[in-house]
């Protein structure tokens, strides 16, 4: 890391590691346990997630998926997410509440794509929850109790010409922002997705 | 790394009875007549004169008819397998107690007490092996060492591995024995080609680095079990009954009623942590006859234990068994505690086996909540596109992949894989400069360079570059699932990219790189 980013006294007791790279760009050096952090999909935002959700699996975190039956597993475990270590419930219809509950109760982080609008009482709840568990509740999508929120712009594909090759590595910039200590937004280059 | 007991004790001394490509001569052909049984377009099965002819399991269809035109094949029939099985089983039950049916061709059990019996292994090996030829009517092999997995690696080679000699044995063995091909691939890559070097690792950086399936290869690689067994017999209150009335008289039938027994036992084994690795099943009748055998499988699932039964009984009656059968009983024989095969690499402090256990009870709430098949887990797997090369697999079934995925596959898409896989692929449209709606034509190739992607009811995006298409003529020897369609990855100017399909003149999106 390039430099400690907060005072010792502010950080959070513990933190889910990242990339390095990811790392100079949040105030903790890390997902905070017990808060919600939405990850908007969307040029390279399910790859970001997939990056964290490598790291965290990684160092020995289970965990969850709910509502994503899109989710592509082979890209999941070519950017390094250990398998044995993810459960997923694709399709809880109506319940999604009550399983991305449970499964707060369980893994260390609980990856949500929010189906449609949901209701606010559902996002107190289901953040509240994640606290008190001291889980990471990863939101694909925006989520208004996130206390951190990353997103990716200026998405650039390699490898493709016009009508030749394949597509080899993209690098995109993420920009973390947020509440509190993430307040000033930080951005920085990262490489999601090689051919590798 | 506290030694906790029974963890790291070898594991028991266990004899294997192995009848190569038992489905063949399940079938009735003989080892002279070259023959193949085909599961999933993969050679599954082969007799001799089909090796010497160049075939191998594993192999595709399409390559193995290739070195040998005249190959004879058979259809996959497992009920078939089973039932011809039962007479190897019958017949060595006598000579050997506690016999275990891995899967039918393959037979377990303990030593210790029957060596005695028999006056030492290698009397008792030529016994078993003598009376297993002459019920199989085929050539089959023994293996002793410590340990199921080690055992069934000798009697690969027909040998006795002397006792404490099992580490010794298996050094020499390539990683891909071990039956996940996706942790020797990766081992491979990394320099490691044999259980010995994969031994000689440090437990806690192989959990660390594979996880707990990377624990368990590393337990076998050193001769353990492949999970520690819980101590002590399992509770007896686990034992799931159903008295049949009226009785049942069919085995389509009973296989039906235990299904709901199954679901019982595997409640009464999530409330205790445990999983089950060895089961007895048991079918008593009206006449006073039983049929008993115990099966070893990674889940005991309804359907799994569904089969089995219907196996067993398959079997029975083919031997004259008769009657109705009037009571089913399910008998966890060897139970182990669940995400157990942690516990002696994280050096005995039990948080990662109580993470795994809070995981497993989660699941089963959630079970509870939408049914048994909510609960998913990605297992890797062969194909072509994206959606077909990882399964989601039920929580409760067995983690193993339809196809084996470390095979090269030609026409594969190569990496980096889509983030996105839709399984209802969205409908798109291309279009050349002049607006006009471009496809790909007889040869394979566009009819015309591309300027715009509209994908679903989005507006159109000019096209950055593009890859391909790349021709796919999937199963075209089976009317019903064949497929003929060309691939596409396409960029956009948004910084987006998009798989392509191409079939029957209509492009899809079936995945995004997001």
């Amino acid at each position: 890391m390039a430099m400690p980013p907060l005072r010792p006294a502010q950080r959070p007791a513990e933190v889910l590691p990242v990339r390095p790279e990811l790392a100079e760009l949040l105030p903790y050096g890390g997902l905070p346990r017990g808060s919600a952090v939405a990850v908007p999909p969307g040029g390279g935002g399910t790859s970001l997630l997939l990056a964290l959700l490598a790291e965290a699996s990684r160092a020995g975190a289970w965990c969850g998926v709910v509502c994503w039956p899109e989710l592509g597993g082979l890209a999941a475990a070519a950017l390094g997410v250990v398998l044995p270590r993810v459960v997923a419930v694709h399709e809880p219809g109506e319940q999604w509440p009550a399983v991305t509950a449970a499964l707060l109760d369980a893994a260390d982080l609980v990856v949500l794509r929010p189906p449609g609008r949901v209701d606010p009482s559902d996002v107190r709840r289901l953040t509240a929850h994640a606290r008190e568990r001291r889980a990471v509740l990863l939101v694909a999508g925006e989520w208004p109790g996130a206390g951190l929120r990353l997103s990716t712009v200026d998405s650039r594909w390699a490898g493709l010409a016009e009508g030749a090759g394949h597509l080899t590595g993209r690098e995109v910039t993420v920009r973390a922002e947020g509440r509190g200590p993430a307040a000033r937004p930080r951005e920085g280059r990262v490489v999601l997705g090689t051919a590798a | 790394m506290t030694a906790t007991p029974g963890l790291q004790t070898p594991g028991r001394r266990t004899a294997v009875v192995w009848c190569p490509d038992w489905p063949l001569t399940a079938a009735g052909v003989g080892p002279e007549t070259a023959a193949i049984i085909v599961r999933d377009d993969v050679v599954a099965a082969c007799t001799a004169a089909a090796r010497a002819e160049g075939v191998r399991g594993g192999q595709k269809r399409r390559d193995a008819q290739r070195a040998y035109p005249g190959l004879l094949l058979v259809e996959h029939d497992p009920r078939r397998d089973a039932r011809g099985f039962d007479r190897v089983v019958g017949a060595v039950a006598a000579v050997a107690p506690r016999l275990e049916v891995v899967q039918p061709g393959l037979l377990a059990f303990p030593v210790r007490g029957a060596a005695r019996y028999h006056g030492g292994e290698a009397t008792l090996a030529e016994r078993v092996v003598d009376t297993a030829t002459t019920a199989g009517g085929c050539g089959c092999r023994l293996g002793i060492a410590d340990g199921l997995f080690a055992a069934t690696l000798a009697a690969r080679r027909g040998v006795i591995v002397p006792p404490a000699g099992t580490p010794a044995f298996l050094a020499g063995w390539p990683v891909g024995v071990l039956g996940r091909p996706e942790l020797a691939g990766l081992l491979r890559r990394l320099g490691i080609r044999t259980l010995g070097e994969l031994a000689a690792l440090p437990g806690s950086d192989v959990l660390a680095r594979f996880g707990p399936d990377g624990g368990v290869a590393h337990r076998l690689a050193r001769g353990l079990d492949e999970r520690p067994v819980a101590p002590g017999r399992p509770p007896p209150d686990l034992t799931a009954v159903a008295h049949l009335d009226p009785p049942v008289t069919s085995v389509d039938a009973a296989a039906f009623a235990v299904r709901p027994l199954a679901e019982r036992l595997h409640d009464r084994l999530v409330a205790h942590g445990l999983v089950c690795t060895r089961l007895a099943i048991t079918a008593e009748t009206d006449s006073g006859a039983a049929s008993v055998r115990l099966w070893r499988h990674g889940s005991y699932s309804a359907a799994a234990v569904a089969d089995r039964l219907r196996w067993q009984l398959e079997g029975w009656v083919t031997g004259g068994g008769r009657g109705q059968v009037t009571v089913l009983r399910l008998v966890p024989d060897e139970v182990v505690r669940a995400g157990g095969e942690q516990l002696d690499l994280c050096g005995g402090d039990g948080g990662d086996r109580d993470a795994a256990d809070r995981v497993a009870r989660a699941v089963a709430r959630v079970q509870g909540l939408l049914g048994p098949y909510a609960v998913t887990v990605p297992v890797p797997g062969g194909g072509r596109d994206p959606a077909s090369r990882l399964a989601w697999v039920p929580w409760d079934e067995e983690r193993r992949p339809r196809h084996a995925p470390d095979r090269p596959w030609p026409s594969g898409i190569p990496p980096p894989y889509p983030a996105l896989v839709y399984a209802d692929p969205l409908p798109a449209g291309l279009t050349g400069t002049s607006g006009t709606v471009i496809g790909v034509d007889g040869r394979g190739a566009l009819s015309e360079p591309l300027s715009w992607l509209t994908v679903g009811a989005e507006p159109p995006v000019g096209v950055a570059g593009w890859g391909g298409p790349w021709p796919a003529d999937e199963r075209w020897w089976d009317p019903a699932r064949h497929r003929r369609r060309a691939r596409l990855q396409v960029s956009t100017v948004d910084g987006r990219a998009y798989l392509l399909a191409c079939a029957g003149g209509r492009w899809r999106v079936e995945a995004e790189y997001d």
